[in-house]
């Protein structure tokens, strides 16, 4: 009997998983287990192509984005109804709720992940610059930034900025549009946000771009793509904005040690940050001809004491109290208890609410991502101006959702 | 039983003679003697390729454009709404735009290239196996997603070529991540990948009576003008046939616009090649309708430009 999954990451998670993998082929030597893995650019693409076609694999990674599209088409194995099998009674009681649509449940958390600030505080040390807090400002962050940026372009000799560009990232986006009571969309799938609100956001942006505290467009254009061509993984800046999962990949990219603390504040003190229980879940194919075996192999994923120990931190804080306790116990790495203790920090042992983009995102959501970057692209290239930018943004964005 | 045997070769060899005999009449070369049954076995590989890889999926893609398609659920007919749809699509125009610069660039830029590497290495020189070998590596890698990622790192900000700038004092920019400058970057890509154009044009190159050279020469011409009188008149049907080859394949280039831009076609749709986006649409997009229709126009415009290159050729292609 043959087992088909797939997935979709760094090449850290890649090795954890195989040894995962083989651990469990080893214990049950009647299964084959084949496994299709790949870097994001292209995994939704080749995932859907192979469900168009019948082919899907039986289990595979799945994205909060990118669920909503294979709910609608029925392609997914409701895990209810292997209740005996897939135990998720150590799972946190609010992370239960995810991948459930319509009393189904068609994915399980594979760990949880909050957002974070990431920095290298040699570099703050160096340039006598306060190091971000738990409770910082964007004004506190803006002005840290251009600090920073010249301290070290002074100490390094040639053009360092202070942070990333984070006007095209829309996990930013979502922090600030909370702390302004808004988010990204309505429940009914509309925008959820005025185009006055996107003009602050790119002006902040844009603002530090031209003080040259954030990289121009060039230097952010090839950061799209995997952690290590991100400013800070490069050496070319000192803030990040990432999810807290991310942590130790942009550590060791970047070959130093990292600090984390949420994304700053707005200056009425909202937070806006919160614990994202199911950015990265297991799912698996309604087609598949061994369901039972696919519960079996997840549970392995997410329960087995030995398996959480391999696949460690490379999908987030796991949601399962038990596991959580293995990890903890176990983590020897800095950036790995850094994680674990951020994450656990931010959500405080419990999951925070929901905001649409996390829980129920339009179908379209794949596609808005990426207007969100084309518009701000040209608005960085200067190829239009703030209020064009906007402009076209809201335009294009109700043709894509009105679809 | 030895003589049949006898027989068939001798058929056989008589079937050889014809096909290197193409004016004379051939007697009944059809499937109803057990050579045209052959024939088919062996072309087999290739007409099933044909039938099951090509012209399936272009006739599926035609039926497909009328209609539309999110992949998992089925086809729904919308008549011509797909193409409706393409007149007032400003993406589609950007990816015509850059398509079109590409081809109208890197097409001519590579078959200089090609007949000038092709030229150089027609002579009596030491070691042309190895040269030739060597020019024409380029394109043995040149397809690979390889040598797409290894052009990100080149003409990046901190690659190669700003490496080599900084020698001169010039500090420079991101080439590929600059809307002004990221489609250059893959024109050049490609005209670096001068290899079949160049094997071929050699062997063009070579089929050039000696004779000739010998008695323009002998009239008193220059190297510059045997090549441009005597040279390149010859081998005007090699250029016909590269140029077509070309033209076809740069319209299909996916590749190196997939690979550098992440599958973007960026920075701000400047390597939006035409495939690319219909890879977006039918594959990112779910619009498998839509990306059919696209396809089908692609189909029709390399067929009007190739067409309009044979029209012209009556003018410029000389068979001797």
């Amino acid at each position: 009997m043959s087992l088909r999954i797939a997935w979709w990451g760094s090449d850290a998670r890649h090795k954890a998983t195989s040894a995962a993998l083989d651990l469990y082929k080893k214990r049950n030597p009647n299964v084959e287990i084949v496994a299709e893995f790949s870097g994001f650019p292209g995994y939704f693409e080749k995932q859907a192509t192979l469900f168009a076609g019948g082919n899907g694999p039986d289990v595979f990674q799945q994205n909060f984005g990118f669920i909503g599209q294979y709910v609608k088409r029925n392609q997914l194995l409701d895990f209810d109804k292997h209740k005996e099998i897939l135990d998720l009674s150590t799972y946190d009681k609010g992370g239960l709720s995810q991948g459930v649509y319509d009393g189904k449940r068609f994915a399980v958390s594979a760990g949880a992940n909050t957002q974070a600030l990431i920095f290298d505080p040699q570099v703050f040390k160096d340039g006598n610059v306060a190091p971000p807090t738990d409770q910082w400002t964007w004004d506190e962050f803006a002005a840290a930034a251009t600090a920073v940026a010249q301290a070290g372009t002074k100490k390094k000799g040639k053009t360092y900025w202070g942070s990333d560009d984070a006007g095209s990232v829309e996990y930013v986006l979502d922090v600030w549009l909370a702390q302004r009571g808004k988010a990204l969309y309505t429940a009914d799938g509309k925008l959820g946000f005025s185009e006055a609100d996107l003009l602050e956001y790119w002006k902040f942006w844009d603002g530090l771009r031209r003080a040259e505290a954030v990289p121009p467009a060039d230097v952010r254009t090839e950061s799209a793509g995997d952690v290590a061509s991100y400013p800070l993984s490069r050496g070319l800046a000192a803030m990040s904005f990432a999810y807290s999962g991310q942590v130790t990949a942009h550590a060791s990219a970047a070959g130093v040690e990292l600090g984390a603390v949420p994304f700053p504040q707005s200056p009425g003190g909202q937070p806006g940050q919160y614990l994202i229980g199911s950015g990265i879940m297991w799912s698996g194919n309604a087609k598949t001809k061994n369901p039972e075996e696919v519960a079996k192999l997840v549970n392995f994923l997410v329960n087995d004491p030995e398996a959480v120990k391999l696949l460690g931190l490379q999908r987030g804080v796991p949601l399962s109290a038990d596991a959580r306790k293995i990890l903890a116990d176990s983590a020897t790495n800095p950036g790995e208890r850094l994680t674990i203790d951020f994450t656990g920090k931010v959500g405080g042992g419990a999951l925070a609410p929901q905001n649409v983009y996390y829980n129920n995102p339009p179908t379209a959501a794949g596609e808005m991502t990426s207007l969100l970057t084309d518009t701000y692209q040209k608005l960085a290239f200067g190829k239009t101006d703030l209020n064009g930018a906007v402009k076209e943004y809201f335009s294009k964005s109700r043709t894509i959702l009105s679809r | 039983m030895g003589q049949a045997v006898m027989a068939r070769l001798g058929n056989r060899s008589a079937g050889v003679r014809r096909i290197f005999q193409p004016g004379r009449p051939s007697r009944t070369p059809t499937s109803s003697t057990p050579y045209g049954f052959s024939g088919l076995l062996f072309l087999s590989p290739w007409l099933l390729g044909l039938l099951l890889l090509t012209t399936g999926p272009v006739l599926a893609a035609l039926a497909l454009s009328f209609t539309r398609y999110d992949l998992f659920g089925s086809p729904e007919y919308v008549g011509l709404q797909n193409y409706r749809t393409m007149l007032g699509d400003a993406r589609l125009l950007s990816a015509l735009r850059v398509t079109v610069v590409y081809v109208f660039l890197s097409v001519p830029l590579n078959l200089v290239f090609a007949l000038a590497v092709a030229v150089a290495l027609n002579r009596r020189i030491g070691g042309l196996v190895w040269y030739r070998a060597l020019f024409y590596l380029p394109s043995l890698l040149g397809g690979s997603a390889a040598i797409a990622i290894l052009w990100r790192q080149v003409f990046g900000r901190d690659g190669l070529f700003n490496a080599a700038l900084a020698l001169f004092g010039v500090t420079g920019q991101s080439w590929i991540a600059n809307p002004g400058t990221s489609l250059y970057t893959l024109i050049l890509l490609h005209v670096w990948q001068f290899g079949s154009p160049m094997v071929i044009f050699l062997a063009g190159l070579k089929q050039v009576p000696r004779e000739l050279y010998e008695a323009a020469s002998l009239d008193g011409a220059t190297g510059l003008e045997q090549f441009r009188n005597v040279t390149l008149p010859l081998i005007t049907p090699v250029i016909l046939f590269n140029l077509v080859l070309q033209i076809i394949s740069s319209f299909q280039s996916f590749t190196p616009a997939y690979v550098v831009s992440g599958g973007t076609g960026g920075p701000v749709d400047s390597t939006l090649f035409y495939t690319l986006y219909i890879y977006q649409e039918g594959f990112e997009h779910f619009r498998m309708g839509y990306a059919s229709a696209l396809s089908w126009v692609l189909l029709l415009i390399i067929a009007v430009v190739t067409s309009l290159v044979f029209a012209t050729s009556k003018r410029w292609v000389h068979y001797s």
